[in-house]
C-alpha cells in the first residue's frame, strides 16, 4: 500500500514541479529519481502495470486504489492533473529508463490536449522523443463529457453565487457593515482555478448579462475577464488574485450614486456626469476605509482608482500620475468590452466584434496596445456571444472554443454544432431578437 | 527512532516555530534556531521513512491514526485553524527545502487563528513544490431560482455537499517577451502603489474627517516600513508627500521617531541613499540633533562626519537655536562643528566656541572663527584672556567703534601692566587706540611720552607712539614738538618731523 501511495504522490508532484521548473532543477530531479525508483520496484514486482482513471477513482490495473485520508490529497490532485490533460490511462512497461521517465513527465506536465487531434499529436511527439516504455490513452468520450458537465455546472453555480455575494456586499455598504472579503477571495480563487481549467468556457460565461443588476453582473464579468487576461499576460497567482479582486470591486463606489442617474434612459447632464466620474474614487476609498490595506491589496485599490484613466493619461479622476497602473490598464480594456456588449436602458448592446473593433481603434490612445493585442487573442476570431447568420441560413451564437449554438424556433430551443460552420454575416442580438444570456444558460443546462 | 516518535518530534519543533512568530512577531527571537531544528527533524523523518503525512481532525493532528498533538481551545488551536479552513491533510515530500518550510510556517502564523478564513487562498498563491494539501471547500449557495425561468431546474444539482479542490498548476505561457515586460512593469509599480494610491485617494477627498482617516493608513504604512527596516518605503513617503504637497508634519512623530532615525543611521553607508536621508534629516530640524549627537559617539569616519556637518549646517540655517542640541560633541567632530559655526555665522554660537580656546589643537581655528562670528562686544570681553587669545583678538580689531570700546582700550593702555605686555600687543593697542577721536587720544599719548624710563621696551613703545602721533596731523605734531628736546626721544622725533616736513 505504501508503494502505491508513494507512486501516486510522486507521480502527482513530478507533474506539478515539471510544469514550473526546468529539467535541471534540483527539486524536480529528486522527485523524478524517487518516482523512477518506485516505478522500477513495482515493475519488478508486478511486470507492466497501468494506472487508470474511472470517474473519480484511480485503479492500479484492475484494482481500485483504496483512498485513506493519508492519500486523499495526492489522489485528488492526480485525478485532477490527469483530467485536465484528458488522460485516462498511463501504462509503464518493463525496460523503462530514468531519462525516458524524465522526458515523459516533463512533456505531459506542460501539455494540455483539448481534443483527440491534440491527443494524437501528443502521442506522436512522445514516440518521436523515443518514449517507448510509457503509453497513454485518452479519456473516453463518456468520461470526458461527464467531467465537462460537472465542471460547467459548478462554474455556473459559482458565477451566480458571486453575483449574489456582490449584492450582499453592496447592501453592506448601505448599512455601513463590513464586506465579507474572505468570501471574495474564495470566489476569486475559484474563478482562477476555473479559468485555468477551461478558459473558453469561463469567457463564455461572461456573455451572461444583467442578472441581479447591471453593475453586479458586470463586476463579475470584469473580474473573470481580467483573470483570464492576467493569466494570458503571464501574471503570477498572487497578482491574478489581486487583479480579480480589483475587477470584482471596481464599481462598488457606484453604491453612492442614485438609481435615477445610473439607470437614466437619456443622456446624462453635465452635473450627473460629474457624479458618475467620482465612482472610481469612491470605490477605492470605500474599500480602503472599510477594510484597510491589510485586506485590500494596494495594487488592486490602485487599479480601481485608475480604471477610467486612459493610456494617454486623459480620463478621470485627475491624478498626479504619468500613466495608469498595469491593473488599471487591464481593467480599462475589459471594463469597456463588457460594458459595450451589455444592453443598457440608454443603449443597445454592441456586438462583441463591434466592441473589439472599437477597442482596437483606440489602441495607444485609450487602451494599452500590448493589453489590447492579448485581449483580442484571448477572445478569438468570434468571441463568445457573437450572433451570426450561417451560410446555411441558420442563426447561431458562438459559445466557447468556436462551438456554435444553432437557434431553433426563434431561440427557444438550441442545438449545439461542431465548430467552423461557415459564417455568412454577423448580426446584433436585437436584429434577430435574441438574448445571449438565455442562450448561454440554456447551453450550460444542456450539458 | 521509530516513525511515530520522529513525526512527533518534528511536529513539536514545527509548532514551536509558529508559537515563536506569534509571540515575538517580526523579532523572531529564537525562530532561526527552531527552524533549523524543524528542518533537521523533518529531513530525518523523510530520509528514513519517505513522505510525511499529517492528518487534521477538529482539534487533533494525527499521524497514522495516532494523535500527535491536541488543542481544544477555540481561539488558539492550530488543528482547529486548519480544520475550519478546510485543510484535512498535509504531506511533506523529501525534496523539501528550508525556505519552503519557513514560508509555510510564516503563512500559517501571520493571521489570527480564530478569525482568518483564507488560509487555503494564502497557501494556494505560493505554489509549494514539496508540501501537498488535501482540503475541502464550501459548496456555493443555490441560486437556481434566479434562472429557473430559462432552465429546467432538474438539470442542476445544487446539493450542499462539500467538494474537493486542488492546487492547479499554471499553464506554461508561450512567448516570453510580453509577460516579462509585464512582470517587470508590475514589480516597479508595486513598490510605489500603496502610498501613491492612498495619497491620491486622500487628495481627491474633500471631507476633513475622511482625510484624517485616510492619513491613518499612511501612518500604518510608515510604521510597517520602520518595523521592517524598509528604508526605500520610508524614503518614498517623503518623496510622495512632497509631490502631493502633504505637509510632513502629519507624520513627523513617525518619520523622526527613534527607530526611524536609527534606520537612517544604519543606511548611511549606502551612498545612493545618503542624499535622500540628508533631505529627510534636514526637514526634521533641531529635534533630531540629540539623536545625531548620540550617534556621533560611535562614528569614526570622516565621510560621515562631513555628511552630518552638512546636515547640521542646513538645519541651523533654518533654526539658529538648534545647534545647542548637538552639544557637546565628541572631540573628533570638533573641527566639523567649528566649520558649521563658521558657515552659519550666527553670533550666538560664539559662546559654543569659547571652550575650544583652551584646547591647544583647536585654539587658533576657534579664535579665528570666534572673530568671524562673535559680536564686537564679545571680542572686547576677551581682552583679559590669556596671551594668545588677547593678541589674536587685538590683531583683528581695526578700530574703536564706540565710547565703551574706547574706555576698555584706554584702561588697558593707562594701566601700569601695559608696559610689560608683549610688544606686538602694545603695538596693536596703540594702533587701535589711535583710531578714536583725537581729543580723547592725544592727552593719553602725551601722558605716556612723559613717563620716564630707560627700559628698552618702554622706549621702543614711545617711539611707536611718536610714529602714530606723526600720522595724526597738526595736533599730533604739536605734541611731538613738546618732546623735541628729550634726550631719549629727540632723534626719533627729529626723524618723523623731517618726514612730516617733506610731506
Amino acid at each position: 500500500m505504501e508503494k502505491i501511495r508513494n507512486l501516486i504522490l510522486y507521480l502527482t508532484i513530478s507533474i506539478r514541479t515539471g510544469a514550473f521548473f526546468e529539467k535541471s532543477n534540483e527539486t524536480y530531479r529528486k522527485h523524478i529519481q524517487r518516482l523512477f525508483e518506485i516505478i522500477a520496484d513495482l515493475l519488478k514486482e508486478r511486470g507492466d502495470f497501468t494506472l487508470k482513471m474511472k470517474i473519480n477513482y484511480i485503479f492500479l490495473d484492475d484494482d481500485r486504489i483504496d483512498v485513506s485520508l493519508d492519500i486523499m490529497g495526492p489522489y485528488r490532485l492526480l485525478l485532477n492533473e490527469l483530467t485536465i490533460r484528458n488522460i485516462e490511462e498511463i501504462t509503464f512497461h518493463k525496460g523503462l529508463e530514468k531519462e525516458e521517465l524524465n522526458d515523459f513527465i516533463f512533456i505531459i506536465s506542460r501539455t494540455f490536449p483539448k481534443d483527440s487531434k491534440d491527443f494524437e499529436e501528443l502521442i506522436g511527439y512522445l514516440r518521436n522523443r523515443g518514449i517507448k516504455n510509457i503509453s497513454i490513452t485518452m479519456l473516453s468520450k463518456e468520461q470526458h463529457v461527464e467531467q465537462d458537465k460537472s465542471f460547467k455546472r459548478e462554474a455556473l453555480k459559482i458565477f451566480l453565487n458571486s453575483i449574489f455575494y456582490l449584492k450582499d456586499a453592496f447592501e453592506s455598504l448601505y448599512t455601513n457593515e463590513q464586506i465579507n472579503l474572505t468570501k471574495a477571495r474564495k470566489i476569486i480563487k475559484l474563478f482562477t482555478d476555473y479559468v485555468l481549467q477551461d478558459e473558453t468556457f469561463m469567457i463564455g460565461l461572461t456573455t451572461i448579462k444583467n442578472i441581479g443588476s447591471y453593475t453586479l453582473n458586470h463586476s463579475v464579468n470584469v473580474s473573470i475577464l481580467s483573470i483570464a487576461l492576467g493569466i494570458k499576460l503571464g501574471l503570477e497567482k498572487r497578482d491574478i488574485t489581486e487583479l480579480g479582486m480589483a475587477g470584482f470591486f471596481h464599481d462598488i463606489g457606484k453604491s453612492n450614486i442614485s438609481e435615477e442617474i445610473l439607470e437614466k434612459p437619456a443622456p446624462l447632464t453635465e452635473e450627473e456626469f460629474e457624479i458618475i466620474k467620482k465612482h472610481p474614487h469612491w470605490s477605492a476609498e470605500r474599500l480602503l476605509l472599510i477594510r484597510g490595506l491589510k485586506n485590500i491589496p494596494a495594487f488592486a485599490l490602485r487599479g480601481i482608482l485608475e480604471h477610467h484613466i486612459d493610456y494617454d493619461g486623459s480620463g478621470y479622476p485627475k491624478l498626479n500620475i504619468e500613466k495608469p497602473s498595469l491593473f488599471a490598464r487591464i481593467l480599462r480594456v475589459v471594463d469597456t468590452y463588457d460594458a459595450m456588449t451589455t444592453a443598457r436602458c440608454y443603449q443597445k448592446a454592441f456586438t462583441p466584434i463591434e466592441a473589439i473593433n472599437y477597442i482596437i481603434s483606440k489602441k495607444g490612445e485609450i487602451f494599452d496596445p500590448v493589453i489590447v493585442d492579448k485581449f483580442v487573442e484571448l477572445l478569438g476570431t468570434y468571441p463568445p456571444g457573437t450572433i451570426v447568420q450561417l451560410t446555411s441560413g441558420e442563426i447561431g451564437m458562438f459559445l466557447e472554443d468556436g462551438n456554435i449554438a444553432i437557434l431553433k424556433e426563434g431561440g427557444s430551443k438550441i442545438e449545439t454544432d461542431t465548430p467552423r460552420k461557415k459564417v455568412k454575416k454577423i448580426l446584433s442580438g436585437e436584429e434577430v431578437n435574441i438574448d445571449p444570456t438565455s442562450i448561454f444558460i440554456k447551453y450550460t443546462s444542456m450539458q | 527512532m521509530d516513525k511515530l516518535n520522529q513525526a512527533k518530534i518534528f511536529f513539536n519543533t514545527f509548532y514551536k516555530c509558529i508559537k515563536n512568530i506569534k509571540m515575538y512577531g517580526n523579532v523572531k527571537s529564537n525562530f532561526e534556531k527552531f527552524l533549523d531544528e524543524t528542518y533537521e527533524h523533518l529531513q530525518g523523518y523523510l530520509n528514513s521513512f519517505g513522505p510525511l503525512v499529517l492528518n487534521i481532525e477538529e482539534s487533533k493532528i494525527m499521524f497514522e491514526n495516532n494523535t500527535i498533538y491536541e488543542d481544544k481551545n477555540k481561539i488558539t488551536s492550530l488543528p482547529l485553524y486548519f480544520y475550519r479552513n478546510g485543510i484535512r491533510s498535509i504531506t511533506f515530500l523529501d525534496a523539501i527545502e528550508k525556505r519552503e518550510i519557513e514560508k509555510f510556517i510564516t503563512i500559517i502564523s501571520q493571521h489570527d487563528f480564530s478569525i482568518h478564513m483564507n488560509l487555503i487562498e494564502d497557501l494556494w498563491v505560493e505554489n509549494f513544490s514539496n508540501i501537498l494539501f488535501y482540503f475541502v471547500e464550501e459548496a456555493p449557495k443555490d441560486y437556481s431560482w434566479m434562472i429557473e425561468k430559462d432552465v429546467p431546474t432538474d438539470k442542476f444539482d445544487f446539493t450542499l455537499e462539500k467538494t474537493e479542490s486542488s492546487f492547479l498548476n499554471f499553464k506554461k505561457i508561450e512567448g516570453k517577451e510580453e509577460p516579462s515586460i509585464i512582470t517587470e512593469t508590475l514589480e516597479n509599480e508595486r513598490t510605489e502603489s500603496v502610498l501613491k494610491t492612498v495619497l491620491n485617494i486622500y487628495l481627491l477627498e474633500t471631507d476633513e474627517e475622511k482625510r484624517k482617516e485616510i492619513l491613518t493608513f499612511i501612518k500604518d504604512f510608515i510604521k510597517t516600513a520602520i518595523n521592517e527596516g524598509n528604508i526605500i518605503e520610508l524614503i518614498s513617503v517623503v518623496d510622495f508627500s512632497k509631490e502631493a504637497q502633504i505637509p510632513l508634519k502629519n507624520f513627523e512623530d513617525l518619520i523622526y521617531s527613534e527607530s526611524a532615525l536609527e534606520l537612517y543611521f544604519n543606511y548611511l553607508q549606502d551612498k545612493d541613499k545618503r542624499e535622500k536621508i540628508a533631505e529627510i534629516m534636514i526637514n526634521g530640524g533641531g529635534k533630531i540633533l540629540p539623536s545625531i549627537k548620540e550617534f556621533l559617539k560611535s562614528v569614526d569616519s570622516p565621510e560621515l562626519f562631513k555628511f552630518f556637518k552638512n546636515v547640521v549646517i542646513e538645519i541651523c540655517k533654518k533654526d539658529k537655536d538648534a545647534l545647542s542640541f548637538l552639544l557637546p560633541v565628541p572631540k573628533s567632530f570638533v573641527p566639523y562643528l567649528l566649520e558649521i559655526i563658521s558657515i552659519v555665522k550666527e553670533p550666538s554660537y560664539s559662546d559654543f566656541i569659547i571652550p575650544f580656546f583652551k584646547m591647544e589643537e583647536f585654539k587658533n581655528t576657534a579664535i579665528k572663527i570666534f572673530l568671524e562670528v562673535a559680536h564686537r562686544e564679545k571680542w572686547f570681553k576677551f581682552l583679559n584672556e590669556d596671551d594668545d587669545i588677547r593678541i589674536s583678538i587685538l590683531r583683528n580689531i581695526k578700530s574703536i567703534e564706540n565710547e565703551n570700546e574706547f574706555k576698555i582700550i584706554r584702561e588697558k593702555i593707562v594701566d601700569n601692566k601695559f608696559w610689560s605686555l608683549h610688544p606686538e600687543e602694545r603695538e596693536n593697542l596703540l594702533r587701535i587706540f589711535s583710531s578714536w577721536r583725537k581729543e580723547d587720544v592725544l592727552p593719553v599719548f602725551e601722558m605716556m611720552l612723559r613717563k620716564f624710563s630707560l627700559k628698552k621696551e618702554i622706549i621702543s613703545t614711545k617711539i611707536s607712539i611718536i610714529r602714530i602721533l606723526s600720522r595724526m596731523g597738526k595736533d599730533g605734531i604739536s605734541i611731538l614738538k613738546k618732546f623735541k628736546k628729550s634726550f631719549i626721544l629727540r632723534n626719533a622725533i627729529k626723524e618723523v618731523l623731517k618726514n612730516y616736513g617733506k610731506n
